[in-house]
């Protein structure tokens, strides 16, 4: 899960697309509740069927509002997260309200609950790391011109509207399933923090992923061991505190350079 | 005609419902430096989209080589403007000129040897050889662009078409970039370059292209370059500031 999650971490922070993860996550909500509502059960399978499905369609209505609209992109990841979010919390009530004794647990989806997590579900985790795995080994070339050079990928004839949906796919995938550890809220860290961090250190694709896997599975790691032995602290929170400390880290530790350089403009203003 | 490398006819080019560009009709013969000019707005990088597919077209046809783009996508090479890309994106120059390769090999197949081989003579060529293992953001404006003409050099192609390459480029940058484009010219490649100084593009180009949002004249540079087309393509602000550098060099030439 950490590792998978590292990894498209990268490709989302890469493609400057950050902020729809936020969305994603936010609007995977009311898709989770519906999947329970009609299953009736808390099968991670349903679960993240119902959340993948709430997760497509926010982001289509993000692109379509953004495209079709003078409304820009920010607002309509704004608009389209909230309405989804707070839709799925009216669900949520309303599920927590009714008298199926399944429902307990089910409001960790705000904050996420790793530390209670079934062996059914690690092995739901397992199936999408591999398929993870297997889209970005497959496409990694296409993938990496894409992501650096969208208008010559499109000159040497790429798939750039495939290569684009299998890159959704994959954030939407991944938030879906991270939803149930981290929550709706602290999602966005867990695919950003560990890539921005990674990219502090390595100069390589393949090593920023490399890197940012690590450091996505160890503070991941870290996070459920914290909240098993103090049960007051949920998962979700304890991860992200250990994912900004590795990134606290990486600014003062790294050579590269966190902040912006001073402009220099102001100096070749006098020497014109 | 055999050795024209690009044929325009009737292209019209519109955003929503503002036409940039009305009925280009073109015809420019293979192996020449040919120079894209015009104002700003004029529709110059405009038509290199629509020429490379990047925007949609109105109407027309666009044909390279006597054949359309997607079946002769391999001999083209696009260069975009520099600013088009994040260069603190986590790839070394020789990767971003190893992605030239990338247009000949299937995507199931590795990279090899002699892809990378390659790849070292084209920096070699736009005399980048010892950045090879830098990062990208470790450069200045004029060697990112030669990595970007690197790049297009791996691609072998025959037809290129250059984005605006000598915009915020020092001098000296500016004339190895001119002398690289020379060296493919000699080569029999046909070269395309959206370049936005009139001064300069007397010297650099062998055929030239006016431009605003039609086409105002295209030809040898030696029968189009004249005060007509230029007033037509810029304008009558162009006469004022022709008429200024006249008096200009007369004042000048008084107190001398």
């Amino acid at each position: 899960m950490g590792i998978a999650s590292g990894l498209v971490g990268v490709l989302t922070v890469l493609s400057h697309r950050a902020l729809i993860v936020d969305a994603i996550s936010h609007s995977i909500l009311p898709g989770v509740c519906l999947g329970f509502i009609f299953s009736g059960t808390k099968n991670p399978v349903y679960l993240i069927i119902g959340g993948l499905l709430s997760g497509f369609l926010s982001v289509l209505a993000i692109n379509y509002i953004s495209q079709k609209s003078k409304i820009k992109t920010d607002s309509a990841i704004a608009i389209v997260s909230s309405v989804f979010f707070s839709f799925g919390v009216l669900l949520l009530n309303f599920i927590q309200n009714s008298d199926n004794h399944n429902q307990t647990g089910l409001s960790d989806f705000l904050f996420g609950k790793a530390s209670a997590l079934l062996s059914k579900d690690v092995l739901v985790y397992l199936y999408v790391l591999l398929i993870v795995l297997s889209i970005i080994g497959l496409t990694f070339r296409s993938l990496k011109i894409y992501l650096f050079d969208k208008t010559f990928a499109s000159t040497i004839g790429l798939p750039i509207n495939f290569l684009q949906s299998i890159l959704t796919f994959c954030i939407i995938l991944i938030t879906a399933i991270g939803v149930q550890t981290v929550g709706v809220v602290l999602m966005s860290a867990l695919l950003v923090s560990p890539a921005t961090s990674a990219l502090l250190w390595q100069n390589k694709l393949q090593l920023v992923l490399l890197w940012a896997a690590i450091f996505s599975s160890i503070s991941t790691l870290l996070g459920v061991v914290i909240s098993f032995i103090f049960p007051f602290f949920p998962t979700g929170p304890s991860i992200v505190i250990v994912l900004s400390v590795i990134a606290f880290l990486s600014i003062i530790l790294s050579k590269k350079k966190f902040f912006k350089k001073k402009s220099n403009k102001g100096y070749s203003f006098y020497q014109n | 005609m055999e050795n024209t490398v690009l044929q325009i006819k009737d292209l019209t080019v519109a955003y929503q419902n503002n036409v940039v560009l009305q009925n280009v009709n073109l015809s420019i013969p293979s192996g020449n430096l040919v120079g894209i000019i015009g104002p700003n707005g004029a529709g110059k990088s405009t038509l290199l989209n629509a020429i490379m597919h990047l925007i949609p077209k109105i109407e027309g046809e666009v044909k390279i080589k006597g054949e359309s783009l997607k079946t002769i996508r391999k001999q083209v090479a696009f260069i975009p403007q520099r600013d088009s890309v994040d260069w603190n994106f986590p790839i070394s120059v020789l990767d971003l000129v190893l992605m030239g390769r990338y247009v000949k090999l299937p995507w199931y197949k590795k990279i090899t040897d002699l892809d990378k081989q390659q790849a070292l003579n084209c920096l070699e060529k736009v005399n980048m050889l010892n950045f090879a293992d830098k990062h990208i953001s470790e450069l200045s404006g004029g060697e990112k662009q030669r990595i970007f003409i690197a790049r297009a050099l791996a691609q072998e192609a025959e037809v290129y078409f250059f984005d605006e390459p000598l915009v915020g480029i020092d001098a000296t940058s500016e004339k190895e970039i001119m002398e690289i484009l020379n060296q493919m010219k000699m080569e029999g490649k046909s070269i395309f370059v959206v370049h936005h100084d009139l001064q300069s593009s007397v010297e650099y180009f062998d055929w030239v292209i006016f431009i605003n949002r039609k086409i105002v004249a295209s030809g040898p540079i030696s029968s189009v370059f004249s005060l007509q087309n230029l007033q037509n393509t810029y304008g009558e602000a162009f006469s004022v500031l022709s008429k200024i550098n006249q008096l200009v060099n007369k004042s000048q030439n008084l107190i001398m």
